[in-house]
């Protein structure tokens, strides 16, 4: 019919298509490329993630050493997970624990692994092959769809053009020839019908009117019926309207009432009721009203069914109707004026669910339609009770399992059974409604079951409460709990079920009480109570059992985790405790003062219980010293005196001092005070007790209370022995060196004084000596080497002083060949004194000069030990200041000249300097 | 994790529901079929249903299953003679004997043909442990403490050889026969003591046996004391049959899958086991 002259266009239009296409083509390559890299990441971080989850599982199974759990988890594992190709569980030994291996082969795969481990050493290793071979077949198939929709979408835009181009140039211009032409042809049709029309409708409208005449007769009967529908539809409608409010149901009930006795056309007096029947009971109770008095709202709370002719209407489901006050009406009072009743059931099927009641004059007739429409009225209050019951129903379920979901969360976030029981009782309150409630576990020792975590009692009745244990035949709720079955106590004072002494302990009414099953056996209870007599809400109840179960499976868990903690912990201390001691022991064979073997031993002890604080004190008469110390505090070097009660444990029955809890010890101690004020709240305190005698303490302490175990307080004692022996030792060491010592310096003395002349020498020497050395500013052991080595410098002239050294004339060279001997023969003499060790050099080259031509060895300068410089010119000072035999004393004056001559040759420079300025001072002659 | 560890919690509860429901029936003239808690309880209520409804059939009166609360409650029930027929482990039935005498005995069941089974020392097949005695010095698996062939008669295997626990290194408690198996096959044991089926079951994948108990006979029905003697007569019979027809043999299956039968028994047949038993109670170990 119409031509087309625009395939000039086509080549454009081809051109333009075929650029889009490859233009789509080039986005779509891109955009599936970008894709597939982050979907196989992802694929990699969930393998990792189930990897990781696949690895805590097999820890926990295998520290419980449940090998076939692991082996049976694994391969269903690999079953499950359509992705998995293989899982392997490789044993440190080589052994295959578990293995799953699917057979499809796949080109697309990757596998990662992991080293299960724990405390160090390797359980198992895990290794997962995953396949990807769907992720790729959907990347494809996606590109495919991706590639078909861009020709498609080509296409279609082609064909778009194509037509727009068609209709915009050619079709109008044809289509406006035709128009005319029809135009034409159908003015002169038109004149036809017309004519044809004007008949026809004449008749019609003869008809219409008979028709018209009737259904006006009939409108009118219709419109009297609406009328009266209308009004129970809106009453209805209204109805159903309050219910939809949010709002509680009995506030809807009141609003229900409150329309229906504003009704118009009710002939009611303005005053009823709503009674809804209690739940599994034959009992209406009363839970909207309006006009009425108080007095009649007590005596009609709680209607009995069959009683007064609200309880009848309940009772025979029917519409009661009462003109007058007749013998029906069983519930009187005072005052009460004449009237007549409707009451009318609320039924749901055969099912009373409430009734409404409602007041009439006295005489009024018994009517059709009012019936009706209370009967429809309260079928629309019975849909609406039912539905709020309904929905509060189903509310209250799915609360039930969302506390649980999340009771059950909580329960498995602890593996400690003290944490697990302290986070139970955090969340009681959220989602139980019991007053109180108590976790009971059972108490091997004790044979019954004690208190080990509670809700909702005052601080005094927690206290009661943890000291009571609760035995097999204590009251019948423990039997029957024991058995494994749970109780509900109603009314706890008006039932033998509970012992008076757990209601006045528990202080609670009603209660449920329910085994806690630990292991397959009851190991616990867990009872919720109500401080007054109430049914136990079947909420509460199941959230307490769902509690008690989870918390059974719980505690068991972690009971098994701790008991495998435990005995490493257990096995480790004991290594330590054995290494500690034997290091104590080579302490004793090693060192010899009392210094080094306190702060090995307080370091030791630190390092076997772990604890805040240690300190070993010192008895002083009547005071004890801190000593030494390591850890928080610092008492270092104070003194503090025992109570009586202390005194007595620790001195006279020498035994240890256990304090769980420093805040509870009743009697004022200034020790404990100190031990309080820096922080610390648990002690241990261990009296070190030598030849029968205490003569300090030992103890440890720990910034937590209770803190220390029986245990603890063995190897503290066992410690405290090994420092005693070691302390013992070295005062024994300390004491045999100072005997020593002694024994040769009074022998030295008493051969000073055998000479007149020679009488006090050794104790100027040495006096002169340490004046030097303190000026030169040496330290206190350099000082005490000094002070023996003045004392004993001369031991060697044994044996020569009443030969020689009395001779009041010049020495022969003979003679001063024996004199000189006597530095040698004096180290000689001491070289078997071990303690005296340091001093033997000094006394040996106090002789030496520094310009080497001194004796016995010729030494040089530095060659010869600082001491004995230092001694050399104490000497040769005392020697010149005192009066010989065979000459006067030269005096001070000569002798500080002597001294500056020979300084660089005979004395050391320095040495001199300060003898120099010591003699200045006063104090020296 | 969570989500599958309360789906586990609300079964539980689901089973004590069912389990309180289930113990008060007792019809008038019914017989009690009791059977130890081995397995949870509903399964063994769907296995051991068959066999009471086969009985029950044979000497026209009911009968149902009853699963015991636990072992002793069991075993202080058939002593009682409040179950009128009981299924019961050869340990648990000397440990009744032991407590309240002998009872009438129904039969005992055939695995594979035969009546009695025994128990494997097993190590890691190039273990060089060769005997008992090797085992000084050694750590060793045990299943279950209570376990006949994971612990009680092995146990007493090692103290005969002169090996008591004190002489391992250590001694654990694994709780199951498989558990066993593959802690020494892992390598965190040297030997371990398992059930001869389980051991067959583990072989190939690196075990040999070192030693093997002597036979124990197998698990048996008892009866109670005051039972009608031509009650006890068909229900004797009526087990004997089991194996002679298809219908059966199924029952056994459902019960266990390796039994062939169900042969006469005598108490004599548990002396070795009861030796075994007495003597680990004069050393303090025992059921």
């Amino acid at each position: 019919m119409i031509r087309f002259s625009t395939f000039k266009y086509s080549r454009a239009l081809l051109a333009f298509m075929a650029v889009l296409l490859i233009f789509l083509t080039v986005a779509d390559v891109v955009t599936v490329s970008h894709q597939r890299k982050e979907i196989l990441d992802e694929a990699h971080r969930n393998a990792e993630t189930e990897l990781n989850l696949m690895g805590t599982l097999v820890r926990e199974a295998l520290l419980k050493h449940d090998y076939a759990t692991v082996e049976q988890s694994l391969t269903e594992w690999g079953k499950e997970d359509a992705a998995v190709i293989e899982i392997k569980a490789t044993a440190p030994n080589g052994f295959v624990l578990a293995q799953y291996k699917r057979a499809a082969p796949s080109e697309h795969t990757f596998n990662i692994q992991q080293r299960i481990q724990f405390a160090g050493k390797d359980l198992v290793a895990l290794e997962i092959v995953k396949d990807f071979t769907s992720v790729e077949k959907s990347l494809k198939e996606l590109y495919l769809q991706l590639v078909t929709a861009s020709v498609f979408l080509t296409i279609i835009l082609g064909i778009a053009l194509w037509f727009t181009l068609r209709k915009m140039a050619l079709i109008p211009m044809e289509r406006e020839i035709a128009r005319r032409r029809q135009a034409e042809d159908a003015l002169q049709k038109a004149n036809d019908e017309l004519e044809i029309r004007v008949e026809e409708r004449t008749g019609e409208l003869r008809d219409v009117n008979e028709q018209l005449l009737s259904e006006i007769t009939e409108r009118k009967r219709i419109e009297e019926e609406i009328k009266q529908d209308y009004h129970v539809q809106s009453v209805i409608s209204s109805v159903l309207r309050i219910s939809m409010e949010p709002v509680s149901l009995e506030e809807q009930l009141v609003r229900i009432l409150d329309f229906i006795l504003s009704v118009p056309w009710l002939s009611l007096q303005s005053k009823g009721c709503i009674f809804l029947r209690e739940e599994n009971a034959d009992v209406l109770v009363m839970k909207a009203h309006k006009g009425l008095s108080e007095s009649l709202q007590g005596m009609c709370a709680k209607v009995p069914f069959g009683k007064c002719l609200c309880g009848k209407a309940a009772s025979v489901c029917e519409i009661v109707f009462a003109d007058c006050i007749d013998d029906r009406h069983a519930i009187h009072y005072q005052g009460m004026l004449p009237h007549g009743h409707y009451n009318i059931p609320i039924m749901s099927g055969n099912k009373v669910l409430g009734v409404i009641g409602l007041y009439i004059d006295e005489g009024h007739q018994r009517n059709e339609k009012e019936e009706e429409f209370l009967t429809a009225i309260a079928n629309a209050l019975a849909g609406v009770i039912e539905r709020t019951q309904a929905e509060e129903q189903i509310k209250e379920e799915s609360e039930i399992s969302s506390s649980l979901l999340q009771i059950f969360e909580t329960l498995n976030a602890s593996l400690d059974e003290r944490q697990l029981i302290a986070d139970v009782v955090d969340i009681i309150p959220k989602y139980l409604k019991f007053d109180k409630v108590g976790i009971f576990l059972y108490e091997q020792d004790l044979r019954g079951f004690i208190a080990s975590g509670s809700y909702g009692h005052s601080p005094v009745e927690e206290g009661i409460l943890l000291t009571k244990t609760f035995k097999e035949g204590d009251f019948p709720a423990i039997d029957t709990i024991i058995k494994g079955e749970s109780v509900i106590v109603n009314d706890a004072k008006k039932y033998t079920l509970l012992s008076k002494d757990f209601i006045a302990v528990f202080n609670i009414e009603s209660a449920v009480l329910l085994p806690i099953f630990i292991g397959g056996r009851v190991r616990g209870m867990l009872i919720g109570g109500y401080r007054n007599v109430q049914p136990v809400q079947s909420r509460d109840e199941s959230l307490l059992k769902g509690l008690a179960d989870g918390l059974g499976v719980a505690i068991h868990n972690s009971r098994l985790y701790k008991e495998s903690t435990e005995r490493l912990m257990e096995l480790s201390n004991k290594v330590e405790t054995i290494k500690a001691m034997s290091q104590i022991d080579r302490e004793i064979l090693s060192a010899i003062d009392k210094d080094t073997v306190l702060n090995t031993s307080i370091a030791l002890i630190s390092r076997v219980i772990s604890c805040d604080r240690a300190s070993i004190l010192f008895r002083e008469k009547a005071m004890y010293r801190v000593i030494t110390e390591w850890g928080v505090g610092e008492l270092h070097a104070k003194t503090y005196k025992l109570t009586e009660k202390q005194v007595d444990i620790i001195e006279n029955n020498r035994t240890p001092l256990f304090i769980p809890d420093l805040s509870l010890e009743p009697v004022h101690c200034p020790y404990y005070q100190a031990q309080i004020d820096i922080g610390i709240k648990s002690m241990l305190m261990l009296p070190l007790v030598s030849k029968g005698e205490t003569i300090g303490i030992v103890d440890i302490g720990s910034v937590h209370p209770a803190r220390f175990t029986p245990e603890h307080l063995s190897t503290a004692e066992n410690l405290a022995a090994q420092i005693t022996v070691a302390l013992e030792n070295a005062s024994l060491y300390e004491d045999l060196q100072q005997l020593l010592i002694n024994t040769i310096t009074s022998f030295a003395s008493v051969i000073d004084a055998k000479s007149p002349w020679t009488r006090g020498h050794s104790e100027r020497v040495t006096q002169y000596a340490i004046a030097i050395g303190m000026e030169m500013k040496l330290d206190k052991t350099a000082l005490e080497t000094l002070r023996l080595a003045g004392i004993l410098h001369d031991i060697g002239k044994i044996g020569l002083y009443d030969v020689v050294l009395d001779k009041p004339d010049k020495l022969t060279s003979e003679e001063f060949e024996l004199v000189k001997e006597h530095s040698v023969k004096g180290a000689s003499i001491l070289e078997p004194i071990k303690q005296l060790k340091g001093i033997i050099s000094v006394i040996k080259y106090h002789h030496e000069r520094i310009d080497g031509k001194g004796y016995p060895d010729g030494l040089k300068g530095e060659e010869i030990p600082l001491l004995s410089r230092i001694l050399c010119v104490a000497d040769s000072y005392d020697s010149m200041t005192a009066n010989r035999p065979y000459r006067k004393a030269y005096g001070k004056k000569f002798a500080i000249k002597e001294l500056k001559y020979c300084s660089g040759k005979q004395f050391d420079p320095k040495v001199v300097e300060a003898f120099l300025k010591v003699l200045d001072s006063p104090g020296i002659p | 994790m969570s989500a599958s560890g309360l789906k586990k919690y609300l079964c539980l509860l689901l089973l004590f529901a069912g389990l309180a429901s289930a113990g008060s029936a007792n019809a008038q003239e019914s017989l009690t079929l009791g059977v130890h808690p081995y397995l949870p309880a509903t399964e063994l209520v769907k296995r051991f249903t068959p066999l009471a409804d086969y009985l029950s059939k044979k000497i026209g009166k009911p009968v149902t299953v009853r699963v015991a609360k636990d072992y002793q409650e069991h075993i202080d029930q058939i002593g009682n003679d409040r179950l009128d027929i009981a299924y019961m482990g050869p340990a648990s039935y000397v440990k009744m004997v032991a407590l309240y005498g002998e009872k009438p005995l129904l039969a005992r069941l055939e695995i594979k043909g035969k009546p009695a089974f025994k128990g494997m020392i097993i190590v890691r097949e190039k273990s060089t442990l060769h005997s008992l005695a090797d085992l000084t010095g050694k750590h060793f698996a045990f299943g279950d403490p209570d376990s006949t062939m994971s612990h009680l008669v092995p146990r007493f295997m090692l103290w005969e050889a002169g090996v008591d626990v004190d002489k391992l290194a250590s001694h654990t408690f694994l709780y199951s026969h498989h558990n066993v198996a593959l802690g020494v096959l892992m390598g965190d044991y040297d030997a371990g003591a398992v059930k001869e089926e389980v051991f067959y079951k583990y072989e190939k994948r690196g075990l040999k046996a070192i030693a093997g108990t002597p036979l124990i006979s197998e698990h048996l029905f008892v009866t109670r004391r005051t039972l009608p003697s031509e009650t006890i007569r068909a229900l004797r019979e009526a087990l004997y049959n089991l194996k002679d027809n298809a219908e059966g043999r199924v029952i056994m299956s459902v019960i266990k899958k390796s039994m062939t039968g169900m042969v006469p028994v005598n108490d004599g047949d548990y002396d070795n086991l009861r030796n075994i038993l007495q003597t680990l109670e004069r050393m303090g170990i025992g059921l």
